[in-house]
């Protein structure tokens, strides 16, 4: 009952506007913002690589992972907003996370929480600028933003789930699995940029 | 008896030509603001580890206690805003929002440290229910009067009781190790959402 009314709840957030009252931005309110790493593959799979890697490393690290990184893609998309300066090699950065994090569950790499927090750190600033950038082009940026954190935020705990789930089958190879899958996704982005 | 109960329902439900539809948007006012859903839910998380019913009418009273407080002395509380010229921080057009993103940074935090002291409880249900108050007061074109209590601010508290009701009893059915965890990292999206907001707010 509570599976099929989350999923009737996600969907009702989904919907995008009519064309007929479509403004000339390419992206709009909320749903744009909860789209946007939902379908960029590259945003989807970073963060569904944190949420895997937190449940399998277990213990404080299932919630303290999926925690660090909004906060730290809010200073990312900050710096993007107030244009303090510019990143550059954002997209490059952003594959190489996806390739980082898939070696990571391969490995099972389970390092201090601070080091954990610092690695998922330097890429979330990256996802977050490349968020930030398109902030101000939305026609409505608060929905956009609300959309984008609750779609980075629900994928993370769909890592979580299926980590947690995944570790339990075959002494967590299937975890594992994943983690190849999303390292050859990420070498694919990488080859698709230069090619 | 039954004619009776029907004479007095409609009494006191009844709206009259001209106050058509503000209680309706009233109730509207909530359902389309994203971010006074998620400081709800954020709310209810907190709550969620109370188990005494009697506890949950206390919560009750407090929460209508103030929301009907700060309705009544919205004017003082406005006049002591325009004296500390606090209006001018982010432009008065945008304070019934800027209040919101507060709500939400401060609702983040209390998720984070998750307490289960009854006082924080009932110091976020305080400071929740002052903040979607001064919201409502703000948006609402009435003075504040009994009837007009009927129907705007009216409408928003018959749907936040509403929606609480049916998430606490949905949450109730989560395990609770669940729960805490949630909690916290909803807590962080509550943080991102408020924080991103009120300089995004700022700046353009």
């Amino acid at each position: 009952m509570i599976f099929k009314l989350s999923i009737v709840f996600i969907l009702s957030f989904l919907n995008i506007e009519a064309n007929a009252h479509s403004l000339v931005s390419g992206y709009s309110g909320f749903g744009s913002g909860f789209s946007h790493p939902m379908l960029g593959f590259d945003h989807f799979l970073a963060m569904f690589g944190v949420g895997i890697w937190g449940a399998q490393m277990g213990g404080r690290k299932i919630w303290s992972l999926p925690m660090s990184f909004p906060l730290i893609m809010c200073v990312g998309a900050l710096i993007a907003i107030s244009n303090i300066f510019t990143f550059i090699f954002v997209e490059q950065i952003i594959a190489l996370s996806v390739i980082v994090l898939g070696f990571i569950i391969l490995i099972k790499w389970s390092p201090n929480e601070l080091i954990a927090i610092l690695v998922i750190s330097i890429f979330a600033l990256f996802h977050g600028y490349a968020h930030g950038v398109e902030l101000p082009s939305a026609n409505d940026p608060l929905s956009f933003i609300i959309g984008f954190v609750l779609s980075t935020g629900l994928i993370h705990l769909f890592g979580i789930g299926t980590g947690y789930f995944c570790d339990k089958f075959y002494n967590g190879k299937l975890s594992r699995i994943i983690g190849i899958l999303i390292t050859i996704t990420g070498l694919i982005f990488v080859f698709r940029i230069y090619i | 008896m039954t004619i009776l109960s029907y004479f007095l329902i409609r009494k006191l439900f009844y709206i009259p030509i001209q106050d058509y539809g503000l209680f309706e948007s009233g109730m509207y006012n909530i359902l389309n603001n994203y971010l006074f859903l998620l400081c709800l839910l954020g709310l209810l998380l907190l709550l969620n580890n109370t188990n005494n019913i009697a506890y949950y009418v206390y919560l009750l009273a407090v929460l209508l206690l103030v929301y009907i407080s700060t309705l009544i002395f919205i004017d003082v509380i406005l006049e002591l805003i325009f004296l500390y010229n606090l209006d001018l921080l982010w432009g008065f057009d945008k304070f019934p929002l800027v209040i919101l993103y507060f709500l939400s940074i401060f609702l983040g935090i209390i998720l984070w440290f998750n307490p289960i002291s009854n006082l924080f409880k009932t110091l976020s249900i305080i400071i929740f229910s002052f903040a979607i108050s001064f919201h409502i007061a703000l948006k609402d074109i009435e003075i504040f009067t009994l009837k007009s209590f009927i129907n705007f601010p009216g409408g928003n508290l018959i749907i936040i009781i509403w929606l609480s009701v049916i998430l606490i009893y949905l949450l109730k059915t989560i395990k609770k190790n669940y729960i805490q965890s949630v909690s916290k990292i909803y807590g962080s999206w509550l943080i991102v959402i408020g924080i991103m907001s009120s300089i995004f707010s700022l700046l353009y």
